[in-house]
């Protein structure tokens, strides 16, 4: 039963290397999959050619998109009585950015991988988690207990700096004195603006963010971008600035030289979730990461979800809206009148399928690179955490996705890579993601994680990848103000409810912008 | 000629700096403290050195002879330097120290004469400002070589066996070099090459077989004779044996040791089932060694025991193996029962039947995968498969050795509902070793134990109820999948406990 490790254990069992080495010849690259949202639409809606419709039908509520928001919007019609909808979703399968995918080994995500804590401002999440059995209890509680199983297990997160790997990702090792006073200060700066509210009593910045102050004193804080910001603060460290530009492309897909001081801000000081069985930044996850809820919720609205199914040609009248539905395997276009049409796909879309649309300005969307690894052979002490990254990586990182199960051994794991594309134009960007292949990237992926895990690429037994070429809005400075037109009623008979109406890609505020349509249809 | 000798001092440095670099690094991997090992090493190589150059104005002549025979020994001490310690850590811990400065100094001299020798080999061609100039530069130059070569390719890809065996065949390449310039003037020439030739069929065989000097080295780290080794994809069994001693390691940890297992075994089993006169179902969790059920066995009333283990092959073994399915009574292999290799955790959450014992037999929380196997959430999987009037025990560690851990173990399943009652018992080849009661009512022990014990008896199992001063703690924290406190708190108790 004595577990304690002397180096006499150790050498035991390391003598292997110490004595014969090892042969290391560069491993050819495993295959994989080049995968990523149906292109086909978009290009067919860009030219315009779809044929008149075949067929004309009535629904009374129609929502386009089953991502996070249309499913949303769809659960809460159906908890409050209503059932005659139908939700729309062009790909073949739900879920949009908390899409996941399962192999031999198990589930993993391709896409949003967990869900902090909810705050009290986010009624509705914690509604939904109490529903789906994970929060117990009150769900109004300040710190409501969770479904262990839930909660992220711990070892969390890692940082390799400096030549090893510390616990949590601020950059915390061998930095030196100035840097970690900066990073304190920091700290301090984001604890403060996070207690601080508007003159409406509300704070700054909550989640979901509509439900924060409307004082226009901190729209100020849209007029400058993040690391303008930082620098009056006079923050300027290396380290600092890389653990700030890594949440931004972590959350907004681009650094802190492109977003708005207040998204920035709004990263940092929104969340104030607690749980009474965990540490304060714990988050909920699971191996599909996100796409368990995305599950859980096609379940309850099965009778309502139609995939394949692309929204192609809008008409929006005065007493109805009618929808050009093209089906992606019959290829057949039908036309469905409906009372209400609620848009939960990107607004990016939009004015394509709609060309009498208002006029606004659309924001620009940041390509991603998702891959999977799927990894054998695995060394439990080299791969301990949930998420791991890398200090100055090129991508942001891997999550493990096995980490969450309650296995005991897992020799082979799923590895969740993410990288966002942010170091060109998104444009650029968005051309070198859809040109380069398959090989090229898993060279690249293999390059970035090599320098932490050198067997990596041997051990390695397929590389999935998936190309989000809009994987999500950039809040841009000025995306705020830009976003309160959007927010604006369009249309009596339709809805906008989608994340970018927040301008993060977040579960939270996708799912606001979904019940908070459906609302507004239950109240009409 | 004058070529030929400036290579061999190239080669004679690098391969001098080598030793030195191999018996540093090491000693710091043996033994630790690396500035210490370290400063010491260079320190007594220079020295020796020092000595071997002082030594060199007593060989007067038959130079190229004596570089010879200098040349070899070099290559052979040298050369098995790093298997020699290897093996010698394996044996015995303290000579190891002894060994090691024994060697460098030997290794330091030797070096130390063969730079002067070279030095009057070549005094006859060149100035004595072009030789010293010659000489000493292409002994630094070799030196560079070497010591990035070292932490680059050698130590990582070769080994610290393999890279010294090399650089002593290097060495005795160099000789057998020099017995061809020289071999005029050496009498008996043919003699030094079939040294030569010898010393490097030694040094290579000695390469090409530090594989099995490993496997050798690791038999006598456990001590005893290993009569069984498996690799399995879950763990590294081994098993010894002394006399009539067995012992188990998984993964190099001691599971048991037949001479006092059953004291462990009893203070498992018994407590709980000699309270338990109605049970008839009994789950094992880990115990793949078959002793647990052996004590379950002794209770007739128990219609069925369900082991569940992760391991096909430790089952396997233990089941089947003649000498090894004696220690445990053939237990596993009584029609009464079942064995399911399969993942605890797992297994429970996809599993509804309840049992009136469970016997929770895990290996202590050393990591993160099995601190899963001591949080909330398993005590919750556990209460859910534990009747209302049954009783379930743990091993829970030492609480003497860590008393922290013992009770954040005892915390942590009060947290998930349970009523928990300690207790320990002294297993000589673990220390003292605790266990944890569960059950939904208070437990009270038996007051006899009705089923035949070598160790626990009716006048002492009250006493094993009692936590001396020592054994206490005032722990509050509670072991979640989400802090995986218990390993961080474990591993600093064992820490301090064994060095």
């Amino acid at each position: 039963m004595i577990k304690h490790i002397t180096r006499r254990d150790f050498l035991i069992g390391s003598s292997a290397t110490l004595f014969v080495g090892c042969n290391q010849r560069t491993p050819v690259l495993p295959s994989g999959q080049l995968l990523g949202p149906d292109q086909s639409i978009g290009h067919k809606l860009r030219d315009g050619n779809f044929p008149p419709a075949s067929k004309e039908i009535n629904i009374p509520i129609l929502i386009i998109g089953a991502g996070i928001a249309g499913l949303s919007c769809g659960w809460w019609l159906q908890r409050n009585g209503i059932k005659d909808f139908q939700i729309l979703e062009l790909e073949s399968v739900a879920g949009g950015n908390a899409r996941s995918g399962r192999n031999s080994v198990g589930a993993f995500p391709w896409g949003a991988h967990y869900l902090p804590l909810p705050g009290q401002d986010a009624t509705y999440v914690r509604i939904l988690l109490a529903e789906l059995g994970v929060l117990k209890g009150d769900v109004n509680a300040v710190a409501p207990t969770y479904d262990e199983r839930f909660l992220v297990q711990a070892p969390d997160e890692r940082l390799f700096i400096n030549g090893g790997w510390q616990d949590g990702l601020i950059p915390r090792v061998g930095i030196g004195a100035s840097a970690q006073r900066e990073i304190q200060k920091f700290e301090a700066l984001m604890n403060e603006w996070s207690e601080r509210k508007g003159n409406d009593g509300r704070y700054v910045f909550t989640i979901p963010s509509a439900m924060g102050s409307t004082d226009a004193t901190f729209l100020s804080l849209d007029k400058i971008t993040f690391n303008e910001w930082l620098l009056q603060q006079n923050l300027r460290s290396e380290p600092l600035h890389w653990y700030v530009s890594y949440s931004c492309r972590d959350d907004f897909g681009a650094d802190h030289h492109q977003i708005s001081a207040w998204a920035g801000l709004h990263y940092f000081c929104c969340r104030r979730g607690r749980a009474a069985n965990a540490e304060p930044q714990s988050v909920l996850t699971a191996p599909q990461g996100n796409g368990w809820i995305v599950e859980r919720l096609t379940q309850m609205l099965e009778q309502q979800l139609n995939t394949g199914s692309a929204l192609v040609r809008l008409d929006v009248q005065s007493k109805s809206v009618s929808a050009d539905i093209y089906d992606t395997v019959t290829q057949e276009i039908t036309r469905i009148n409906c009372d209400h049409l609620i848009w939960s796909a990107p607004l990016f879309i939009l004015p394509r399928v709609w060309p009498a649309m208002p006029r606004l300005s659309i924001p620009e969307y940041a390509p991603w690179l998702v891959a999977n690894l799927t990894v054998n052979n695995i060394d439990e002490n080299e791969f301990t955490a949930w998420d791991s990254v890398i200090y100055q990586g090129k991508g942001l990182g891997y999550v493990d996705s096995t980490h969450q199960t309650l296995a005991f051994h897992r020799p082979q794991r799923v590895l969740t890579y993410y990288s966002a594309l942010s170091h060109l134009t998104p444009r650029e960007a968005r051309q070198q993601l859809l040109t380069t292949t398959h090989e090229v990237w898993s060279a690249q992926v293999f390059a970035d994680l090599g320098k932490v895990h050198p067997q990596l690429q041997a051990q390695c037994s397929a590389i999935d990848l998936w190309r989000w070429p809009h994987a999500m809005a950039i809040p841009a400075p000025g995306f705020l103000t830009n976003l309160l037109d959007w927010r604006q009623n369009l249309h009596p008979r339709f809805q906008i409810a989608h994340s970018d109406l927040s301008g993060f890609s977040l579960f939270e505020e996708a799912q606001y912008w979904g019940v908070n349509a459906a609302q507004k249809i239950i109240e009409a | 000629m004058q070529f030929a000798l400036l290579v061999s001092v190239f080669v004679i440095a690098s391969c001098g700096l080598i030793y030195e670099l191999v018996a540093g690094a090491l000693s710091s991997y043996l033994l630790g403290d690396s500035i210490t090992q370290f400063s010491t090493v260079i320190g007594t190589y220079l020295f020796a050195m020092g000595v071997g150059s002082w030594l060199s104005r007593h060989i007067h002549n038959h130079i190229p002879e004596r570089f010879i025979m200098i040349e070899i020994m070099v290559g052979l001490v040298g050369g098995f330097s790093a298997a020699i310690l290897f093996l010698c850590f394996a044996f015995a811990g303290e000579p190891f120290r002894i060994i090691l400065y024994f060697l460098v100094t030997l290794i330091g001299i030797l070096v130390g004469i063969e730079i002067p020798l070279v030095m009057r080999l070549l005094e006859k061609d060149l100035k004595l400002s072009e030789l010293v100039s010659s000489v000493l530069s292409v002994d630094y130059l070799g030196a560079l070589l070497v010591s990035v070569l070292f932490p680059l390719l050698l130590a990582p890809h070769l080994g610290f066996v393999r890279t010294s065996l090399m650089f002593g065949a290097f060495n005795v390449i160099v000789a057998i070099w020099v017995v061809n310039l020289f071999k005029e003037s050496i009498a008996h020439y043919r003699r030094y090459y079939t040294l030569g030739i010898f010393s490097l069929a030694l040094l290579t065989g000695g390469f090409i077989g530090a594989e099995k000097l490993m496997r050798f080295s690791e038999i006598k780290m456990y001590g005893d004779d290993i009569i069984y080794t498996q690799s399995t994809p879950y763990q590294r069994i081994v098993l010894t044996r002394w006399r009539d001693d067995f012992r188990l390691f998984l993964n190099g940890n001691l599971q048991f040791s037949s001479r006092d297992e059953y004291r462990y075994h009893e203070s498992l089993v018994h407590p709980a089932l000699a309270t338990l006169p109605h049970a008839r179902d009994v789950l094992v969790l880990g115990g793949g060694d078959g002793m647990a059920v052996r004590e379950l066995l002794k209770y007739s009333q128990i219609e069925h025991i369900t082991l569940v283990d992760l391991d096909p092959q430790m089952t396997q073994l233990f089941k089947n193996d003649n000498v090894l399915s004696k220690l445990n009574n053939l237990s596993l292999q009584s029609p009464k029962v079942e064995i399911i290799n399969a993942d605890a955790l797992r297994w429970m959450e996809a599993q509804a039947q309840s049992y009136d014992a469970i016997v929770v037999d895990f290996p202590d929380p050393t990591n993160y995968a099995l601190g899963k196997l001591y949080t909330v959430t398993f005590y919750q999987m556990l209460r859910r498969h534990l009747r209302p009037q049954g009783l379930a025990v743990v091993q829970t560690t030492s609480p003497l050795y860590a008393p922290k851990s013992y009770w954040m173990v005892h915390n942590t399943a009060r947290a998930a509902g349970f009523t928990t009652t300690g207790y320990h018992a002294l297993v000589p080849s673990f220390g003292e070793w605790g266990f944890m009661l569960l059950s939904e009512k208070p437990y009270a022990p038996p007051t006899t134990i009705p089923v035949q014990t070598r160790f626990l008896n009716n006048s002492t199992l009250p006493i094993l109820f009692i936590f001396p001063k020592d054994m206490q703690s005032d722990i509050q924290e509670i072991n979640r999948l989400d802090n995986q406190a218990l390993v961080r708190v474990f591993e600093q108790e064992w820490g301090a406990a064994i060095r």
